[in-house]
């Protein structure tokens, strides 16, 4: 049952007829992880976009690559490697794998097998330009212009998955890197840096942001990317999971209206697509719901 | 959806990320516009003295690259030094501010603080120790520079007579020797030049240009090359004298004795155009060529057959360059080689020899037209009253270059012979690496009240300097390159100096155009230091005091030096524990002294220093190629890695200089100095090599 | 993931796995420690890692939104490769592999590509003059470029150049005789 009786539901919405959006739900709890988070979120996309211009500034110099070099897709951080596993993958699967790419993928696959999808919550450069398309649809919302919100069937990003990870073993040549979008952010942050314009990779995160705009909201990151399926994939027996305890929970479906990834909360349906961004957590009017480590699901 | 009500607070939160997103799109396209176009500028590169002329490409505040300017007289001509321009302009390791000293460390400061202090210890150095205790020194990017007579200029209003230049070690000895024989230094007309020797020179790496001009003579069976090395030139040449470093002079004697056996000179031509012959045949007797070949190492035979080329094939040139000059009896040889061109002239022949000072409108009422001319603006500051570091031990020196001797420089400043010296300026010199007796530079460094170092790098010398200046590039100072940082350009910081120091009076112009502008007169020497043509029957033919080629100078012999071109011995020979000959300092491709070391694409021609060996010798050293070795000689030690070539001769090793962390000047002793012009001895050392710790690494 | 997924997966895979390979594009030259052609592809994801760390600007990546779009090649007409080898540290994947920054080694093991001379453009083998530039700034000297005649003109070894191209960028601008072509085998020997 709905409750838009509900305090935390701001008086427009009460008075609107439409259904509940999730611009307008207050995130009140779990304060210190949201913060957290966006911290971790705001270092991952200045790394992203400064230090290609920090790279560009170093002339005839060489980059202090010992220290940290690259950006989302394949950092390097006092020696470690962390290899975006849609790289590694692509990688292994067209046959280009050298001695050292193991070593490589495993740090990014180990914290993906422990914490799941965690890296389009916390990490993905693309969440702010997803922040303005929400902001977009709100406006658009509020100047009368519909918008659409397609939901495509979950079996869909797989297909995707599958289409470019085929793709690439077929042609020999890494798909990924042409249409996934924090691997086309940074690219094209580092050409903008280095003064070569924008390419093409612009072009294709231009088209996924329309998209989530017009057609579907956060839609390619909960049906369509690539990356964002193998995180799934791999993080499937992650212990950190979305908890509810039923006996506090008003069924209020707030949680199930701000969660970006279309997981339910509510009805204890957090799949393999939650990105732990705490949202959820964080609009309950109750706290019923919490993000912890548990063991296998009964 | 409602269209009404106004915004709320939660609305702008909402409305935040759209502007972030508008302004990351604003951003977005102030970043992405079309970069400024480039525009062109034009300039001549300087870093050597052949100003080849160039272009360059700048967006904004960055030199793209540069090329040669092929609508220049030097046609598209730009060695890699040209081409690694912008690298140096926009190295990172430019200074951008002045630095000051405190306690251990350099700490960057503005220009005001730092010229200021400047100020402070020049006053209490003059106040403690009179005004010749402050030393100017300039490097080669100053050679022949419009700025050194502004430097001659503030150091006379201050009343120093002590500014040194390159002068003190390069080029001076080969100056002198042909200016006290024909009256000036010259160069050669190469085209009609018949046969052509190279002696001690490369100008494969010197004088990258006319290289294959050079080369050509080669082609027709005329070209002698004189290295102790097989250089690229030396191994297409007709003939390659492998002559023991230091011999020179005896190998050019022995050449006079056959072309006087033989007959090959043109007795009428000598009895018209120079004093002494006779004394020199006399000389040259005692130089049979079996004598020369077992004090030179190059065989009799080979001696014989160049003698024969020289004194037929003619007109005949000889080029001799610093190989020549870097030994004790430098002077001596280019006399002696002088004098070999000389016989080898013949009547009706043209003259191939291009003098950089007149001659033959010589001014028989004035100073030799070899002696420097110094001219400066009104009012011309008073004489100086103090002789100038060197001047008792090379008066010589000094008359051709009214300058000290900087040889003698550490000696002033740890000594206080012949007076005391407690500050030192540096404009572009690394004097602690590329002066000679570096050891003893290092410890006058300590005892200075102030060292100034004006250059765009922080160098060895900078790092023990108390006030570091950044130099502008001499791009920037021609426009061919944007300013950089705070440089300044190096007449700028002249005369900012000259304000600090008190002599602002002197330097009323504020800018260069300005200054080079004001019109000069001439400031003579003092009589003494300048000897005239004396006068005689006829005209003089050259700029020499008899109006002759002194083949016997009286100059010399006035002086208390052997008035023919005697040839002594090195002072240092081989012994047991030195069994080999040192020669530092030849050119290398890559570097020019001790610039370009921090150019990465200069660093991949060269990467490090190496010692060259042949393979004897590094046999009986129990060396090998690639090896770390040590070159110890009797006043120092250094560590290299070696190379084995057969391009040496056997009983030599050879080594580049101006390596900071290889530095040749910790091998050479600084107090073996050419008695005439106090020129080192860098190519005549001695040393052992031994291996290092780690030998096989 | 359930078994739609799975089936979605299975069918994706497939989909991709019959895309035609379309026809080669025009080989561009590589950083040094290239992979040949089709190995490089293979294993290069695009990071720009390489071009990051290259201290004069000379990796590049091309605009459009191609399948060569995340592959680095060099503009060596615009600035030349020093031969640091840094990119080669940098690469994540080794599809340029790591080769130190030794000469010796950079000598052997560097092939960016091969000398292609223009005798007509060429000032000395043409006769227009001697230039002598392209020895000048070779970093491995006569094994790669060796001059000869009296009107000293350069005789290019494809074997023994590593394809840096500041003989390219020395040429003259009258001339532009020489460039840096892609080798048949990649850019690694």
């Amino acid at each position: 049952m709905t409750h838009l009786g509900s305090p935390e539901i701001s008086t427009a919405a009460r008075r609107a007829r439409g259904v509940l959006q999730p611009w307008d739900v207050r995130l009140r709890g779990a304060r210190g992880y949201q913060r957290i988070r966006r911290a971790v979120l705001t270092v991952s996309v200045l790394t992203v976009v400064g230090t290609p211009f920090l790279a560009a500034r170093f002339a005839d110099r060489s980059f202090p690559a010992g220290i940290f070099v690259g950006a989302t897709t394949a950092a390097r951080a006092l020696g470690v490697e962390f290899l975006d596993p849609l790289m590694s993958a692509g990688v292994l699967l067209a046959g280009g794998a050298r001695p050292g790419l193991l070593a490589a993928a495993l740090p990014v696959l180990l914290l993906v097998v422990v914490l799941g999808r965690f890296f389009c919550g916390w990490l993905c450069p693309y969440l702010p330009l997803l922040a303005a398309s929400n902001a977009v649809r709100w406006a658009l919302g509020r100047l009368g212009i519909p918008t659409l919100d397609v939901r495509l069937p979950g079996w869909v990003r797989f297909a995707v998955l599958g289409g470019v990870l085929g793709g690439t073993a077929a042609l020999g040549v890494q798909l990924a890197a042409l249409v996934y979008p924090p691997a086309l952010l940074a690219r094209s942050a580092y050409r903008l840096a280095f003064g070569f314009g924008l390419g093409g990779g612009a072009a294709v995160v231009a088209a996924v942001w329309l998209f989530d705009t017009t057609v579907s909201r956060a839609g390619f990151c909960r049906s369509l990317c690539p990356g964002g399926a193998l995180f799934s994939l791999l993080g499937a027996r992650s212990p950190v999971r979305v908890r509810r305890v039923a006996s506090q929970c008003t069924d209020c479906t707030v949680c199930d209206v701000v969660c970006n990834l279309g997981q339910r909360p509510m009805s204890d349906a957090v799949g393999t697509g939650c990105e732990r961004c705490g949202r959820c957590v964080a609009s309950c009017p109750t706290a019923a719901l919490s993000l912890s480590l548990e063991g296998r699901r009964r | 959806m409602s269209r009404r009500g106004r915004l709320s607070r939660r609305d702008l939160l909402r409305a935040a990320p759209i502007a972030g997103a508008g302004a990351a799109a604003v951003a977005t396209g102030v970043v992405a516009r079309a970069p400024a176009p480039a525009r062109v500028t034009r300039g001549q590169c300087r870093f050597c003295l052949l100003h080849c002329d160039l272009r360059g490409r700048v967006s904004g505040s960055t030199l793209l690259r540069v090329d040669g300017d092929t609508a220049g007289e030097t046609r598209g001509f730009l060695c890699q030094h040209g081409h690694a321009l912008p690298s140096v302009v926009h190295s990172p390791e430019r200074l951008r501010r002045p630095l000051v000293r405190r306690g251990d460390r350099l700490v960057e400061t503005s220009w005001d603080e730092a010229l200021g202090l400047i100020g402070e210890r020049m006053a209490m150095v003059r106040a403690r120790f009179g005004p010749e205790a402050v030393a100017f020194q300039t490097g080669w990017p100053l050679v022949r520079h419009p700025l050194m007579e502004w430097i001659q200029r503030l150091a006379r209003a201050w009343g120093t007579p002590n500014v040194v230049s390159v002068a003190s070690l390069c080029e001076t000895s080969g100056r002198m020797g042909q200016a006290l024989t024909v009256g000036s230094k010259y160069r050669h007309d190469l085209r009609q030049t018949r046969t052509l020797a190279i002696w001690g020179a490369n100008p494969t790496h010197s004088t990258p240009l006319l290289a294959h001009v050079v080369a050509h003579k080669a082609t027709d069976g005329r070209l002698v090359v004189v290295d102790p090395v097989r250089t690229e030139l030396a191994a297409v040449a007709t003939e390659h004298l492998a002559v023991r470093p230091g011999t020179d002079g005896a190998l050019a004697l022995g050449l006079v004795h056959l072309l006087v056996r033989e007959g090959l000179v043109d007795r009428a031509l000598l009895e018209r155009e120079t004093v002494g012959f006779e004394a020199l045949a006399g000389l040259a007797a005692t130089y049979p060529p079996e004598r020369v070949a077992a004090l030179t190492g190059v065989p009799a035979d080979q001696v014989a057959r160049v003698a024969r080329l020289l004194g037929t094939e003619t007109p005949t040139g000889i080029w001799s360059g610093l190989g020549v000059e870097h030994h004790e009896n430098g002077v001596q040889t280019v006399r002696a080689i002088a004098a070999l061109e000389a016989l080898c002239r013949r009547s009706g022949e043209p003259e191939i020899r291009q003098d950089l000072t007149p001659v033959r409108t010589a001014d028989a009422t004035g100073p030799l037209p070899a002696l420097p001319r110094f001219s400066t603006p009104e009012p011309v500051p008073p004489a100086v009253e103090a002789v100038p570091v060197g001047s008792g031990e090379h008066p010589l020196f000094e008359m051709f270059n009214r300058e000290a001797q900087g040889n003698l420089l550490a000696r002033a400043i740890l000594e206080d012979r012949p007076y005391p010296v407690r500050a030192l300026v540096l404009v572009a010199s690394n004097a602690l690496v590329t002066s000679p007796g570096s050891t003893a530079l290092a410890r006058a460094a300590e005892q200075l009240e102030l060292l100034v170092s004006v250059d765009p790098f922080l160098t060895a010398s900078g790092r023990r300097a108390h006030v570091v200046l950044p130099a502008a590039t001499f791009a920037e100072s021609e426009g061919v390159a944007p300013p950089q940082h705070e440089a300044w350009p190096d007449w700028k910081v002249v005369f900012a100096l000259a304000r600090v120091m008190g002599l602002g009076a002197w330097f009323p112009w504020t800018t260069w155009a300005e200054a080079e502008r004001a019109s000069r007169v001439p400031v003579p020497p003092p009589p003494e230091l300048a000897p005239r043509i004396e006068p005689g029957p006829g005209r003089p033919l050259v700029g020499t005091p008899s109006g002759k080629i002194e083949l016997a100078s009286g100059l010399l012999e006035r002086a208390g030096h052997p008035a023919l071109p005697e040839w002594t011995p090195p002072s240092l020979r081989p012994s047991a524990d030195f069994p080999l000959m040192l020669v530092t300092g030849p050119r290398t491709r890559a570097y020019i002294n001790s610039q370009f070391r921090q150019v990465a694409r200069i660093r991949l021609l060269e990467p490090e220093a190496v010692v060259r060996v042949h393979p004897e010798a590094a046999r009986a050293s129990g060396l090998t190629h690639g090896d770390r070795v040590a070159i110890v000689s009797p006043v120092g030690r250094v560590e290299l890695r070696l190379a084995v070539t057969t391009d040496v001769r056997q009983d030599v090793v050879v080594m580049p200089a101006g390596w900071e962390e290889a530095n040749a000047n910790l091998l050479i002793d600084g107090k073996r100095l050419d008695p005439i012009s106090g020129f080192p001895a860098f190519r005549s050392g001695v040393c052992r090599l031994e291996p290092t710790v780690a030998a096989h690494g | 993931m359930n078994r739609r997924g799975v089936l979605a997966l299975a069918a994706g895979a497939v989909s991709g796995l019959l895309v035609r390979r379309p026809r080669a594009a025009a080989a561009e030259l590589r950083p040094p420690g290239a992979l040949p052609p089709g190995a490089f592809e293979r294993a290069c994801i695009g990071c720009f890692r390489c071009a990051e760390v290259c201290p004069t600007r000379a990796i590049r990546f091309p605009p459009g939104a191609g399948l060569d779009a995340g592959h680095p090649f060099l503009a060596l007409r615009e600035s030349a490769c020093v031969l640091c080898m840094a990119c080669t540290e940098a690469c994540p994947t080794g599809a340029l592999a790591r080769i130190p920054a030794v000469p010796e080694r950079v000598a052997a093991e560097v092939r960016i590509g091969v000398p292609v001379l223009d005798r007509k453009s060429c000032l000395p083998w043409s006769g227009q003059g001697v230039c002598r530039l392209c020895a000048y700034v070779c970093p491995v000297g006569a094994r790669a470029v060796e001059l000869v005649g009296p009107q000293q003109a350069p005789l290019f070894h494809a074997e023994g150049c590593v394809g840096c191209g500041l003989c390219e960028e020395a040429c003259p601008e009258e001339a532009r005789a020489v460039r840096i072509a892609p080798a048949t085998g990649g850019g690694r020997a």
